[in-house]
C-alpha cells in the first residue's frame, strides 16, 4: 500500500483510535455489496464443510475399549518411574551429561518456535503443496482455467445456461430491449449462486464493470417477480481453445499462452493471467483474473478497427453511401440550397446507427448525431423526405487513411481495452498520425475515440 | 445493533438480518484489519479477511440465541483475533519471500513500549483532531487518499464528487492538514 509519512501513525492503533476512524465513510455501496456477497458465500461452505463433518462423525461411534484404560495406567505408571528413576540418577552423579543437556535444549528451543511461528510453517507448507502441484501438473490448471474462460464466454455468449426456453419476457431498457427466459439450471438459483459461482472461478478484477454476467445495461442474468432469468441472445462463442498450452507460473500467479479459434474461424494466440487467491484461512484457489490476444492477433484487430474507422469518416462527409441520382430533393435553408438523393443503403436514419454500432461504442456514435439527427442540425447527412431517406454529400474529396500494418503501433491493452497509434498518409500528401481507443463490449471490439494529429504536410510545407 | 433486533430479524428472514448486521458494523470491521493489516497486505487480503469475520460472526450469531445488549463488543474481539491472524500468517509469509529477513520476524513479535504506545496515541488523538478540523469531506478525502490510498476515483464514488475536485480538494486539504500540524509542531 502506499505510504505517506505521518498517517503511518494511524496503524496499529488502541480503540479510541478505530472509533474515530470508523466514524468517516470508509467503503463505497458497490464494495459493501461485493464483501457481504463473499461473507455469505464463505458462512455457506464453512456450514456446508461443518455439516460433512458432523456426518462423518456421526456413521460409527467410537467405543474405546476397557483394556485401553488399564494400559494407559500401566504406561502412565512405568514413566513416573522412569522420570523419579532418572532424577535419582542424575542426582547421585551430580552432574548432567553435556550431549543429551544440548540435545533437550534444543528440542525446547525448536518446540517454542514452532508454537510462535505456527501460522509461517502453515503458510510455507501451503505454498510448497501449491508449488509441488504445479510443477506436477501445470497443464491440468491451465485446461482447468482455460475451461472456465470458456465457459464463461459461453454464458456471455447466451449459451452455457439452461433455461425454460418456453417462456420469454422482452424487457425495454433505456437504449435497447433483450428477451429473457427463467433460468432452470441446477448451479443458478438466484443472483447470489450466480455471483457465488463466478467469484469461485474469476478474480474481482476480472469481473468489475461490465465483464460481469450481472451488470451492464442487459446482463445476461436478472433477477425479475422472484426468479432468475437469462438473456436469450445468440453470438458466436470468442474461444474455442485447441493444442497444448505453454504455462509458465510462480506461486501466486500462472501465465498461460493458448491457440484460440475465434468463431468464423480465425485463429490468435491468446494469453491468459491467473492469479493463485489465498484467503489467510488456508483456502488458496487459482482465479482467471485478465486474458489478452497476443500482439500479432491485436494489430489485426487494430487493422480492422481502422479499416471501419476510414468507412465512418467517410460518412461524416458523406461519401461512400449508395444513392440514386434521379431522385432529388432540394432544401432551402438561410446559407442557401442543398441537394440530397434518394439514398438506397438506408431505409431510415436509425439504420445508418445500427449498422456502425456493432463497430463503434454509444459513446462515440453520440458525437456524430448531427449525420442524421435533424433536431441537432439544419442538413443533416441524412435526411427524411416525405417518409423515405435522401442523402446529401459535402462539397470535398473523400477522405482516405493510407497505411499498412506496420504503421500500426499498439500503445497498451488488456483483454477490455486496447490503445494503439496509425501513422498514415492522405491523398493529399499530408501525414497524420490517429490516436484510437477500442474497448471491448459483449465479446467484441467498437472503437471508443480517435483523434488525428497532423504530423507533416506537402501542401503546407511543414516538414516530417 | 442488539441481539433482540438481530433476533427479530432474523426471525423474519437471515438474509435481512445478516445485510443489516453487515450495514451497521462492516466500516467497523473494515478500519479494525485495515488497521492492522495496512503494512502487510493487499487491499485484497484485507477484503478477505473482512468476509472471513463476517462469515465466523453470521455462523457464530445463528439464529440469535444467547445473544444479548449491543453486538459491537461480540463483532469487534472476532475482528480484532481474525486481524491479528491474519496479520501474523501475512507477515511471516513476506519474511519468508524477503529470504528470511530477520528483521521483520523479530518485529512480529517485539514486546510492547508502553511508554512508546502512549506517546503514539496521543498523536494519533491530535491527527485526528486535526483532520477533523479540515470538516467533512475534507477529512474523508484525506483519509481515504493518504490512509486507505484509495483513488481519486474510488473517492469520488463514495462521496458522489466528481474525481477531479476530489483531487482538487485533497491538494487544498492536504497543505490545510500540514499546516494544522504544524502549528502543533507535527510534521507531515
Amino acid at each position: 500500500m502506499k505510504e505517506i509519512r505521518g498517517f503511518d501513525m494511524l496503524e496499529n492503533a488502541k480503540d479510541t483510535t478505530i472509533e474515530r476512524l470508523s466514524g468517516h465513510r470508509v467503503l463505497t455501496d458497490r464494495e459493501k455489496r461485493r464483501l457481504l456477497d463473499m461473507s455469505k458465500k464463505k458462512m455457506n461452505d464453512l456450514n456446508r464443510e461443518s455439516i460433512i463433518e458432523d456426518s462423518v462423525s456421526g456413521v460409527e461411534p467410537y467405543k474405546r475399549p476397557k483394556w485401553h484404560g488399564l494400559a494407559t495406567v500401566a504406561a502412565s505408571l512405568l514413566l513416573v518411574g522412569g522420570i523419579v528413576g532418572g532424577g535419582i540418577y542424575l542426582g547421585r552423579n551430580g552432574q548432567v551429561p553435556d550431549a543429551p543437556m544440548k540435545d533437550v535444549t534444543a528440542a525446547s528451543e525448536t518446540t517454542a518456535a514452532t508454537e510462535e511461528y505456527d501460522f509461517s510453517a502453515e503458510a510455507a507448507q501451503l505454498e510448497a503443496d501449491n508449488e509441488d502441484m504445479l510443477r506436477n501438473a501445470p497443464h491440468a490448471l491451465a485446461d482447468r482455467m482455460l475451461a472456465n474462460l470458456s465457459e464463461y464466454d459461453a454464458i456471455m455468449c447466451g449459451t452455457g445456461v439452461d433455461v425454460d426456453a418456453d417462456i420469454t419476457e422482452n424487457v425495454q431498457f433505456d437504449n435497447m430491449s433483450a428477451a429473457y427466459s427463467p433460468v432452470t439450471d441446477e448451479r443458478f438459483t438466484d443472483m447470489d449462486s450466480v455471483k457465488s459461482y463466478f467469484y469461485e472461478r474469476f478474480t474481482q478484477n476480472f469481473l468489475s464493470g461490465n465483464s460481469s454476467p450481472w451488470e451492464g445495461e442487459a446482463p445476461m442474468f436478472m433477477e425479475m417477480n422472484g426468479r432468475l432469468w437469462f438473456r436469450q441472445t445468440a453470438r458466436g462463442n470468442r474461444f474455442s481453445f485447441s493444442g497444448t498450452p505453454e504455462t509458465s507460473f510462480d506461486a501466486d500467479s500462472c501465465t498461460i499462452k493458448a491457440d484460440n479459434t475465434i468463431a468464423g474461424g480465425e485463429k490468435e494466440s491468446i494469453t491468459v493471467v491467473c492469479k493463485n487467491i489465498k484467503s489467510w484461512d488456508n483456502t488458496r484457489n487459482w482465479k482467471v483474473d485478465s486474458w489478452a490476444s497476443s500482439e500479432a492477433s491485436l494489430i489485426d484487430t487494430a487493422d480492422d478497427m481502422m479499416m471501419k474507422l476510414n468507412q465512418f469518416v467517410n460518412l461524416t462527409i458523406g461519401w461512400g453511401v449508395g444513392e440514386d441520382k434521379q431522385v432529388k430533393k432540394t432544401l432551402e435553408t438561410s446559407s442557401g440550397t442543398v441537394e440530397y438523393y434518394r439514398c438506397y443503403d438506408f431505409e431510415k436514419p436509425e439504420d445508418v446507427k445500427a449498422r456502425y454500432r456493432e463497430y463503434f461504442t454509444e459513446n462515440f456514435l453520440s458525437s456524430y448525431e448531427y449525420l442524421w439527427n435533424e433536431d441537432v442540425v439544419e442538413t443533416p447527412i441524412f435526411k427524411v423526405f416525405d417518409g423515405k431517406l435522401y442523402h446529401r454529400s459535402e462539397n470535398i474529396d473523400a477522405i482516405l487513411y493510407s497505411y499498412t500494418q506496420n504503421d500500426i503501433q499498439l500503445e497498451s491493452y488488456n483483454e477490455n481495452r486496447l490503445e494503439f497509434t496509425v501513422s498514415c498518409k492522405t491523398a493529399d500528401g499530408n501525414h497524420h498520425m490517429l490516436d484510437i481507443v477500442c474497448v471491448r463490449e459483449g465479446g467484441d471490439w467498437k472503437t471508443d475515440s480517435y483523434s488525428e494529429r497532423l504530423i507533416s504536410s506537402d501542401m503546407l510545407n511543414i516538414p516530417e | 445493533m442488539t441481539g433482540n433486533q438481530y433476533r427479530a430479524l432474523y426471525s423474519r428472514s437471515p438474509d435481512e438480518a445478516y445485510a443489516a448486521l453487515f450495514s451497521e458494523y462492516c466500516d467497523y470491521v473494515y478500519v479494525i484489519v485495515f488497521n492492522r493489516l495496512r503494512s502487510c497486505a493487499t487491499r485484497e487480503d484485507a477484503e478477505e479477511c473482512v468476509s472471513d469475520i463476517f462469515a465466523d460472526i453470521f455462523l457464530g450469531c445463528g439464529a440469535g440465541g444467547g445473544l444479548v445488549g449491543d453486538m459491537k463488543g461480540f463483532v469487534g474481539t472476532v475482528a480484532k483475533r481474525r486481524a491479528i491472524n491474519a496479520y501474523y500468517r501475512l507477515s511471516a509469509r513476506a519474511a519468508r519471500r524477503s529470504d528470511g529477513n530477520d528483521e521483520q520476524l523479530a518485529a512480529m513479535d517485539s514486546g510492547m513500549d508502553i511508554e512508546a504506545e502512549h506517546d503514539s496515541e496521543e498523536v494519533r488523538r491530535i491527527i485526528l483532531d486535526k483532520i477533523d478540523e479540515l470538516g467533512e469531506p475534507d477529512s474523508t478525502i484525506i483519509l481515504q487518499k493518504y490512509y486507505y490510498d484509495r483513488s481519486s476515483n474510488e473517492i469520488a464514488e463514495l462521496l458522489s464528487m466528481k474525481s477531479s475536485a476530489v483531487r482538487m480538494r485533497a491538494a487544498r486539504a492536504l497543505g490545510r492538514l500540514r499546516d494544522l500540524l504544524a502549528d502543533v509542531g507535527i510534521t507531515l
